[in-house]
């Protein structure tokens, strides 16, 4: 059965380079036997918008992982009461991003053999 | 059964996170500056525990912490036991 491990991202996508490195490192995890997904919360759920770009800044974009999450169907995910607090309008589609409630994050957490903050 | 890693204080949002997740049966375990969460009663049903070295060199000693106190072979201890992990 395949492990199952989350990615946790808690820090801004422009600045920082970790909702880059989540990705990257769950898309390397394809071929062995992990079950990979990645979790957006708190200044990280910016990422989750449509209008986030920051390549304006000269940093990696987030769009160039879009294509490989579709490819390999990788589950991402929100938190709802963070997409509000951070006012994020808009989500982009192509990260199919499922919302989870603040208070199911415990449950949610135990869900997985290892949970990776990054 | 979950160990839970936490290295950073109180202000750190990722660590508030683990914390609150933390469940009956998990072993919290307060490593480099996550020793600052146990200079106050941390509200969780988990085991918690302090890495002794790490208070120490905060200039705490086991007076000043709510949480009891283990060595480095300790947490290696608890490392084998747990199959899950969240830090």
């Amino acid at each position: 059965m395949d492990k199952k491990i989350l990615f946790v991202v808690y820090q801004a996508p422009a600045g920082s380079i970790w909702v880059n490195e989540a990705f990257r490192t769950a898309f390397g995890m394809y071929g062995e036997d992990i079950e990979p997904s990645v979790l957006l919360m708190e200044e990280a759920t910016v990422a989750l918008s449509k209008k986030t770009k920051p390549e304006c800044l000269g940093l990696l974009s987030i769009s160039m992982c879009f294509r490989f999450i579709k490819r390999y169907e990788t589950a991402v995910y929100g938190v709802r009461e963070h997409v509000e607090r951070f006012k994020v309008k808009e989500i982009e589609e192509s990260f199919n991003a499922k919302l989870i409630e603040e208070a199911d994050l415990g449950d949610f957490f135990h869900e997985f053999d290892n949970v990776v903050f990054m | 059964m979950h160990l839970i890693v936490v290295k950073n204080g109180p202000n750190n949002s990722a660590e508030r996170a683990k914390i609150r997740s933390s469940k009956e049966g998990d072993s919290v375990v307060l490593i480099q500056d996550g020793v600052f969460w146990a200079l106050n009663e941390i509200e969780t049903e988990a085991k918690c525990f302090a890495i002794e070295d790490d208070v120490e060199a905060r200039g705490y000693t086991v007076d000043d912490v709510t949480v009891p106190l283990i060595s480095y072979e300790d947490f290696i201890d608890i490392i084998e036991k747990c199959d899950k992990s969240i830090g």
